[in-house]
């Protein structure tokens, strides 16, 4: 039979001040990294909705489906993979054209009833690769007349200002990461200083320097979790009332909603255990390295 | 089983507070530690419990050198020690069962055997009815019971003990004395640091002379 004992714990953290500090600032740093990341996905949301995530620049080429034979529109994707700095280059199938028109039809049109055009998605790394006459000349020998959509240089910016975001994110992300640590390796510090005594009396019957750094661990998991999920649902309530309140202000429908999915929000509400786990981990690398300078 | 070898003691920068110490102790023998306040007794014995390194000369203890002895080895050998200090040592927000326990609950024992050996030994020191009680709640000589008992429980194949009866009365220290005796009969080794010229003549072992943290030959007295 199992049974469960309730063990004394050797050093008396519990009674520490730092019982109220860590969940304090663990609490206000959840609090904040779960605003942060959750505004970042939001705007990631918004930019996947206008299709403006990721690093590749985009230029829709049309070539009338009347001078487009399968030899044309192949002997143009190889013409255009070899230009400089382009990195993909593909034929937007017919099933993906009627989906995308099928909001302005009412339903799924003919397609040789409608003059559509062959469309080629071409992506590249610069938007210097992707100048519309040069393309309209290099491929006039091989398709004739084409039309070249390079996206407009107000989507780029908006581009530029979302990586900006992304970016920013993280840094921010970093510096609460760091700042929680550091104050997790100062609390543990001090902690190891106001119990020397009992881990010195500890090392005297025998105890390993891991079975001490056990004791403190567990401390910092647990007034991390007391923190930690105070802010996170905390932020995470602010969340649903803001993306609530922004997903209701916008009447035009073209533009996406401010809005997490369901994933994201589990995401974001593992923040606390994340947070713990990380306090836990600086916690015992503290200790382990501070009792390793012990006789 | 445990040898001095020129061994000298400083505390930081400060002045050496043992000197050229050249002892032998052997597997299973008895000795007193005596010596005026201040000649380096507890500073000895912190060297035979691991407390500190020697800051010169060689010392040796179950066959290792502890100089160059890992953490984990010296861990190993604590445990192998047992210890009361002048002072106790224990934890005091922990009551006198889980002070005694510490030792073989550090080692993994079954929580059963680990509550049998306590009470029993509680007992024996005459403290089985004040198991719950903390440190800050004895008196010296419970609290110095508590020590040896912790001390003890494992079995130690080294028992140190620093001032073990200072706060006992007669019947109480004789009583702990034959414990040690008797675990000295059983292999224990045993070094006894003490004021009390009584204990050498009532149970007889050699003794270590310190003076001024020199090992001195013969009997202070």
């Amino acid at each position: 039979m199992v049974r469960w004992r309730q063990r004394p714990q050797e050093v008396p953290l519990a009674s520490d001040p730092s019982s109220s500090f860590v969940p304090t600032i663990i609490g206000a740093m959840v609090f904040l990294s779960t605003l942060v990341l959750g505004a970042a996905l939001a705007i990631e949301g918004v930019a996947d909705g206008w299709q403006i995530t990721g690093q590749q620049y985009r230029a829709t080429i049309e070539i009338s489906r009347k001078s487009a034979s399968e030899e044309t529109v192949a002997t143009s994707i190889d013409v255009l993979a070899q230009l400089p700095g382009i990195t993909r280059v593909r034929v937007v199938g017919d099933d993906e054209i009627l989906a995308t028109i099928e909001a302005w039809t009412g339903g799924r049109p003919d397609l040789e009833l409608l003059p559509l055009p062959v469309l080629i998605d071409v992506e590249a790394l610069s938007p210097e690769s992707l100048r519309s006459d040069i393309i309209e000349q290099i491929l006039e020998e091989t398709a004739g007349a084409v039309t070249v959509y390079v996206e407009p240089q107000w989507l780029i910016a908006v581009r530029s200002t979302v990586g900006t975001v992304q970016l920013v994110t993280a840094l921010m992300l970093v510096i609460i990461a760091l700042i929680s640590v550091v104050s997790i390796v100062y609390v543990t510090r001090t902690a190891l200083s106001i119990h020397q005594d009992t881990i010195e009396t500890l090392h005297q019957v025998g105890a390993q320097d891991s079975y001490i750094a056990i004791q403190f661990q567990n401390q910092s998991l647990f007034l991390a979790l007391m923190g930690g999920i105070p802010g996170n649902v905390l932020a995470i309530l602010i969340m649903m009332f803001l993306t609530r309140e922004l997903s209701g202000s916008f009447e035009a429908p073209l533009l996406p909603a401010v809005s997490l999915e369901t994933g994201e929000w589990l995401f974001l509400g593992a923040l606390p255990v994340v947070a713990a786990v990380v306090a836990m981990v600086a916690a015992r690398v503290t200790v382990i390295t501070s009792l390793g300078r012990m006789p | 089983m445990i040898r001095f070898e020129n061994v000298g003691l400083r505390y930081g920068s400060g002045p050496e507070v043992l000197h050229d110490i050249d002892l032998t102790l052997e597997s299973g023998s008895g000795h007193y530690l005596v010596g005026p306040t201040g000649a380096g007794k507890t500073s000895l014995l912190s060297l035979l419990y691991l407390g500190r390194r020697p800051t010169r000369g060689l010392l040796t203890m179950f066959g290792q050198d502890v100089a160059t002895a890992t953490r984990s080895a010296l861990t190993g050998f604590r445990r192998r020690i047992g210890v009361v200090f002048q002072d106790y040592n224990l934890l005091d927000h922990l009551s006198a069962f889980d002070n005694v326990a510490l030792p073989l609950r550090l080692v993994g024992t079954d929580p059963d055997m680990v509550r049998d050996h306590v009470h029993q030994l509680l007992e024996w020191v005459g403290l089985d009815t004040m198991a719950g009680v903390k440190p800050p709640f004895m008196s010296g000589g419970e609290k110095q019971r508590v020590a040896v008992a912790r001390a003890v429980i494992g079995q130690p194949d080294v028992l140190l003990a620093d001032e073990p009866t200072g706060n006992l009365d007669e019947t109480m220290a004789d009583r702990l004395m034959m414990l040690f005796m008797e675990l000295n009969r059983h292999g224990t080794t045993l070094v006894i640091a003490t004021h009390n010229t009584r204990l050498p003549q009532r149970f007889p072992h050699p003794v270590l002379h310190l003076q001024e943290g020199f090992l001195k030959a013969g009997r202070p007295w």
